[in-house]
C-alpha cells in the first residue's frame, strides 16, 4: 500500500519483491493451488478486515465481509487477468462487500438532523483486546481520554456518506495513495481528492461538538 | 456555525483539507493563503482540520481476530469442494437479502406434511395424530381441507380473537397440485416438505408439538405425514414437529418463527447429525413454486441446533431477529418477502412528494392487501409524484417500475424442504 510505505521510506526493492511473490501466489492459486490462495488469505486478511471494520463499524460484520470478499475473490480468480495488482483488485471486492454490509446495517439513510443529534444507534466500535489501547505509560485519565477521542472519531466516520467514508478510510486510516484509491473505487483521481476534501469537512462539522476532546 | 460563511469562504473551503496537509498546488494555494490571512473563521477551520487529520492518523489499524484467516481458509476450502453451487456465501446472501427486507408478517402458521414419493408429487393431508384444531378441521374435510389440488392457507383471525382462537381459513387453488415442489433440475429423492403459511394467532393449547413419528409405512405407500401446525406466540416463537420418512429414522425438525418489531423471521430448526444434507426454501406463489435458496444446513439459512435443544421449547435458544443477524452460529430462514402493508395501522399520508419508495409501497400495500416481493433491501428509491388511479393498480405500476413483483397476500406459502441422505 503505497502512501504510508513511501512516507515511511520502505525500500522500493522490498515492495517490488513482495509484489513479485504475490503475483506468483496468484498464478499458483489460479492454477488450483489451494495453499497459494491460503497464503494470500494470510497475507491480506488483516488489511481487508481493517477496511471492512472501518467501513461497517462492526467487528462481526467485518469478519463476515472478509470471508465474503475472499470467497468472491476465489470465485472470480479465473477471471482475474492481472491488469491491476491483486491487492487493488481484492480491496475493490472487499470495499464493495463492506459497503453493501454497511448499507444493510443502516437500512435507511441518515438525515442531517440525525447526524447533528447523533440519534442513530452507536455503531459497534468495541475493540478487540489490545486494539488501540493506550500505551502503558498513560495514566488512567489519559487512557480514558484517548479511548473517548477514538470513539467519537470512529462514530463520526460512520455517519459520513458512503463515498466519502470509503475515501476517507482508504486515505486517512489505511494509508492508500490517491491513485490506489482511484483504482480501488473506480473513480478518477480528481474525484477521489474532491470526495476526500468533502469527507474531511463533513467530519469536521460532525466533530465540532468534540473539538475540545480532540485538542486534549 | 451561527452565521453562514461568506461566499468567498464557501468558495475556498473545499481546498482547506488539502491545504491542511500541504497537498495543495502552490498556484491553487496562493489565493487561499491570502484569504486565510484576513479570515479568522477559515483559519480556525484550518486548525480544526489539521487537528482532525492528525487524530485520524493516530487511530491505527485494529487487530484482526486471530481465528479469521483460518475461518476464511475453511470457508474457501468448503467452497472449493463444492462443484455447485459456486462459492458464494449463502449465509451472507441470506443475511444481505432476506433479513433487511423481511418486514412484518401478520401471522404465522406452520403446517407440516410429508410429500408422497417423487413419482406422484401429490401433497398428502396430515396423518392422524395429535393436532391442533385447524389441522383437525383440515383433515376432516372442513372448510380448509387440504384436498388434492388445493393448499390450505390460514388467514389471520380478527384482532379481538382470544388466544388460541381458530383462524379463518381459506383454500387457495394451486394451479397444479401435483406439481413438484422442487425446482427444475432438482433430482427427486426422499425428502420432506415443510410448508409454512402465514396467519396471526396465539398457539392453541397443546399445539407446541404437533405430530409424532410413527413407524414407517410399507414400501410404496404414501409418506406418512406427522403433520400439524404451529403458531407464533406473541412476539416470539415457534413450533415444532417430528416426522418420519418411509424408511429410515425420524427426522426431528421444528418450525421457528420470530416476530419482532414488525419483522418476521421464519425458519426451520433441525437437530444436527440427522443426515439432513440439503435445505431448500421455496416461495410458492400463485404462479408456481419458486426456489429462493438452497444450501447445506450447516452452512447457512437453516437453523441447526444441537439435538438436545430440540424439544426444549422456544426459550431454549435466544431467538430474535437481532440474534439471527448477529449470530455466527445460526441463522433463521427469512423469506425474501416484504409484507410492507403491515407497517402501519398508520393512515396513508395526505400528500406524496418525494416519499421513499418503501413507504409508498407500504401504504399502498396496507390499502390493498397486496404484497410486494423484494429481493433487495428497499432502502433506495423515491416516488416523486404518485400516479393517479386505483390503489392496487398504482401499487403495481410503482412496483413494476422498481422491478418488484406484487402478489396477493394469500398466494404466499413458504416451503422448506429438507432432504435426507438415503439410509
Amino acid at each position: 500500500m503505497g502512501r504510508r510505505q513511501a512516507e515511511q521510506g520502505e525500500p522500493m526493492h522490498a515492495e517490488e519483491a513482495k509484489a513479485g511473490q504475490v503475483a506468483q501466489l496468484v498464478r499458483r492459486a489460479r492454477a488450483g493451488d489451494h495453499a497459494a490462495f491460503d497464503a494470500l488469505v494470510e497475507e491480506y486478511s488483516p488489511q481487508v478486515y481493517n477496511l471492512a471494520l472501518r467501513i461497517t463499524g462492526s467487528r462481526e460484520e467485518a469478519e463476515d465481509c472478509v470471508q465474503e470478499a475472499f470467497l468472491r475473490a476465489y470465485a472470480a480468480l479465473p477471471r482475474f487477468r492481472g491488469q491491476a495488482a491483486f491487492s487493488t483488485w481484492l480491496y475493490r471486492v472487499a470495499l464493495n462487500v463492506a459497503c453493501d454490509a454497511a448499507r444493510r446495517r443502516r437500512r435507511a439513510p441518515l438525515s442531517v438532523s440525525e447526524l447533528a443529534t447523533g440519534e442513530d444507534p452507536a455503531p459497534d466500535l468495541d475493540r478487540p483486546p489490545g486494539e488501540g489501547l493506550p500505551p502503558r505509560r498513560e495514566s488512567p485519565e489519559e487512557g480514558a481520554i484517548l479511548q473517548q477521542r477514538r470513539r467519537v472519531i470512529l462514530e463520526a466516520i460512520q455517519r459520513l456518506p458512503e463515498h466519502q467514508r470509503a475515501v476517507l478510510v482508504l486515505y486517512d486510516l489505511q494509508g492508500f495513495s490517491y491513485e490506489d484509491i482511484a483504482r480501488i473505487t473506480g473513480a478518477r483521481v480528481g474525484t477521489v481528492k474532491s470526495r476526500l476534501s468533502r469527507a474531511r469537512l463533513a467530519l469536521r462539522d460532525l466533530l465540532a461538538p468534540h473539538l475540545e476532546l480532540l485538542r486534549e | 456555525m451561527a452565521n453562514p460563511p461568506p461566499r468567498e469562504c464557501r468558495h475556498l473551503r473545499e481546498r482547506l483539507p488539502q491545504y491542511a496537509e500541504g497537498a495543495l498546488d502552490p498556484r491553487e494555494g496562493a489565493p487561499l493563503e491570502r484569504h486565510l490571512a484576513s479570515c479568522a473563521r477559515c483559519s480556525a477551520e484550518l486548525a480544526d482540520l489539521r487537528l482532525i487529520i492528525r487524530r485520524l492518523r493516530e487511530i491505527g489499524p485494529a487487530d484482526a481476530p486471530a481465528h479469521l484467516p483460518s475461518d476464511v481458509r475453511r470457508a474457501v476450502a468448503a467452497a472449493a469442494a463444492r462443484a455447485s453451487p459456486p462459492p458464494a456465501l449463502p449465509r451472507q446472501f441470506w443475511t444481505r437479502i432476506a433479513l433487511p427486507v423481511a418486514v412484518t408478517a401478520a401471522l404465522v402458521v406452520v403446517a407440516f406434511a410429508l410429500r408422497q414419493p417423487p413419482a406422484s408429487h401429490t401433497l398428502t393431508p396430515a396423518a392422524p395424530g395429535p393436532r391442533t384444531a385447524a389441522a383437525g378441521r383440515a383433515g376432516a374435510g372442513g372448510r380448509g381441507a387440504a384436498a388434492p389440488g388445493r393448499l390450505r392457507v390460514a388467514r389471520a383471525p380478527e384482532p379481538a380473537a382470544p388466544p388460541g382462537g381458530a383462524p379463518r381459513e381459506q383454500s387457495l387453488a394451486i394451479p397444479d397440485a401435483a406439481a413438484p415442489m422442487q425446482a427444475a433440475g432438482e433430482r427427486p429423492g426422499p425428502e420432506m416438505s415443510y410448508r409454512a403459511s402465514v396467519r396471526d394467532s396465539a398457539p392453541a393449547p397443546g399445539s407446541r408439538v404437533l405430530g409424532g413419528a410413527g413407524p414407517p409405512g410399507p414400501p410404496g405407500a404414501p409418506d406418512r405425514a406427522a403433520g400439524g401446525e404451529a403458531a407464533v406466540a406473541g412476539a416470539a416463537i415457534c413450533e415444532g414437529a417430528v416426522c418420519a420418512l418411509p424408511s429410515g429414522p425420524p427426522v426431528s425438525a421444528r418450525a421457528v418463527a420470530v416476530r419482532q418489531d414488525g419483522r418476521l423471521a421464519l425458519g426451520l430448526r433441525l437437530a444436527a447429525d440427522q443426515g439432513v444434507r440439503e435445505v431448500a426454501v421455496h416461495l410458492r406463489t400463485a404462479a408456481g413454486p419458486r426456489l429462493l435458496w438452497r444450501g447445506r444446513p450447516a452452512e447457512a439459512g437453516a437453523l441447526v441446533v444441537p439435538a438436545e435443544h430440540i424439544g426444549q421449547g422456544p426459550t431454549a435458544l435466544p431467538l430474535s431477529i437481532e440474534a439471527a443477524e448477529a449470530s455466527r452460529d445460526y441463522i433463521l430462514f427469512v423469506p425474501t418477502l416484504a409484507r410492507l402493508g403491515e407497517i402501519a395501522a398508520a393512515a396513508p399520508r395526505a400528500r406524496y412528494d418525494n416519499v421513499p419508495l418503501r413507504e409508498v409501497l407500504a401504504d399502498l400495500s396496507a390499502l390493498t392487501g397486496l404484497v410486494v416481493l423484494a429481493e433487495q433491501p428497499l432502502d433506495r428509491g423515491v416516488v416523486g409524484e404518485m400516479p393517479a388511479g386505483e390503489p392496487g393498480e398504482v401499487l403495481r405500476r410503482i412496483a413494476a417500475s422498481a422491478g418488484l413483483e406484487v402478489v396477493p397476500e394469500d398466494a404466499l406459502v413458504w416451503t422448506l424442504t429438507h432432504r435426507r441422505t438415503p439410509q
